[in-house]
């Protein structure tokens, strides 16, 4: 399984549109973005940018109707079948009655690494979480322990693609400062990681490009990613 | 193949787990039907029998509405293929609803003898012809579920109910069975027929009991069928990345 290799994603003019009650929605627009592996980088944009969209492209669940995608030189969806991806949603739903333990002993199962119980730990120190909560259904962990034992599931394996949504949503100051040590870990055993935020001091702190999105289309943020820039930029909204 | 951290045993209690809810309502419903039926001096309790061989696999195969309320997202990102997964997910289902409807089923034959009726006396409690009814039962919940994650289950549970009333209808009326609609209908309703040969085994030569088996084996891979065509059409229109809320 060839997730120990680098994986650049590569997308141009990227159209997406949804069969809408009345009419089609266009979400994305021609959305152009290129994120590389050892970088992390960031999307910015107001709700409803198509970030989401975005990402369930490259998760290979949504065929675009125009332009092209692709991960580490395979279609998304191929790519996502050989070698897996680590993927964040803004919602994580579990299976009721699963313990969080079961959450966890499950994501290790699907991802195959070479040594289970050691991933398995490594899967619990990332969700943070103590043996009394490990015994917990996950469905009545509290916001903060759902979003952690996500984030877990999608590292779980270690994959060399890493797609985040919205993940500094709902997290205590250390469960924050926790996400960032995995996400500079990522980047520094060269992992291609993507997130979606609008913790703008948090993008300032660990993005290596921003890209700005906006009705569907992108353009890279030029200057110096502060957050006080990127506030002005998102409110400004120079055009494309 | 490496040991899984969470083995098979564990996995067939989560998937008990996961539809508690409809499992005590199936569990309940027969259990009624069975003191109902000795209370009225019934004699076998078939009626809780056909009550856990059809609502065991509705409640516990039905992959749509898990599938829909986000956790696919989970499984997608791992490197599986969705439609494989789903197979052996129905497969699982299929071994599960099968395995529990027969341990409920002996329970309830115990419970059976002890309130005084007596479930050898009706075929119906035949463990060939119940495994075959679940099979059949759980495919078509699996598959339905796929286009219907809500109704999927009332749905295939009116098309059994639909099924017994025809069959009960041209028992009582032959000459109905000759019109065109019926004829129509039938080959896409479940082969209650083949159920009924394989009540009575010993009655059929090895020809015939191997062309009822035959028939409810295709019946249920073509509503697995029915399923993957409904994960494809998931997959092709991004509906897996469109997340209720949990």
């Amino acid at each position: 399984m060839p997730t120990d290799t680098a994986v650049e994603v590569r997308a141009s003019d990227l159209a997406v549109s949804y069969k809408g009650t009345f009419r089609r929605v266009h979400v994305l627009r021609g959305l152009t973005l290129e994120a590389r592996p050892g970088e992390i980088t960031a999307l910015v944009g107001p709700n409803g940018a198509g970030k989401t969209t975005f990402f369930a492209v490259l998760l290979g669940l949504l065929r675009p109707d125009r332009g092209r995608c692709i991960v580490g030189g395979m279609r998304p969806d191929e790519y996502r079948r050989r070698c897996g991806m680590g993927y964040l949603p803004q919602l994580s739903a579990f299976p009721r009655g699963w313990t969080a333990r079961d959450v966890l002993a499950r994501a290790v199962d699907l991802s195959a690494p070479p040594d289970r119980a050691a991933a398995f730990d490594t899967a619990v120190e990332r969700a943070d979480i103590d043996s009394a909560t490990l015994s917990r259904p996950a469905t009545r962990c509290s916001g903060g322990v759902k979003r952690r034992l996500g984030l877990a599931w999608a590292l779980a394996g270690d994959p060399s693609l890493i797609l985040l949504d919205e993940p500094f949503t709902g997290l205590d100051p250390r469960a924050r400062a926790g996400l960032r040590r995995e996400m500079i870990s990522a980047r520094q055993r060269d992992a291609t990681v993507l997130f979606a935020s609008h913790e703008l001091a948090e993008v300032e702190q660990l993005a290596d490009r921003v890209f700005v999105m906006e009705n569907g289309l992108t353009r890279p943020f030029a200057g110096a990613a502060n957050a006080t820039a990127l506030n002005r930029e998102l409110l400004g909204g120079a055009p494309p | 193949m490496k040991s899984r951290l969470l083995p098979w045993p564990r996995r067939a209690v989560l998937h008990l787990r996961e539809s508690g809810g409809a499992l005590a309502v199936v569990v309940a419903t027969a259990l009624l039907f069975l003191l109902l039926d000795a209370a009225s001096g019934g004699l076998s309790g078939e009626g809780a029998a056909l009550v856990v061989g059809l609502g065991m696999p509705l409640a516990l195969a039905s992959r749509g509405p898990g599938v829909r309320a986000g956790i696919a997202t989970l499984w997608v990102q791992k490197p599986v293929d969705p439609v494989r997964y789903y197979l052996a997910g129905a497969a699982w289902d299929v071994v599960v609803a099968v395995g529990a409807t027969l341990f409920l089923l002996s329970i309830l034959g115990i419970v059976a003898l002890r309130v005084g009726l007596d479930p050898l006396a009706n075929p119906i409690w035949t463990i060939g012809a119940l495994a075959a009814v679940t099979l059949v039962v759980a495919s078509m919940a699996s598959g339905a579920s796929m286009w219907f994650p809500r109704a999927g289950r009332l749905l295939i549970l009116a098309v059994l109910i639909f099924t017994l009333y025809l069959r009960a209808s041209t028992a009582l009326n032959p000459s109905l069975g000759d019109q065109p609609w019926i004829r129509w209908v039938s080959p896409v309703l479940p082969p209650w027929e083949s159920f009924v040969s394989l009540l009575d085994p010993e009655a059929l030569d090895a020809s015939a009991a191997a062309r009822a088996l035959m028939w409810i084996l295709l019946y249920a891979a073509a509503w697995v069928g029915v399923g993957v065509l409904g994960l494809r059409r998931l997959l092709a229109n991004g509906a897996l990345c469109r997340m209720r809320s949990p």
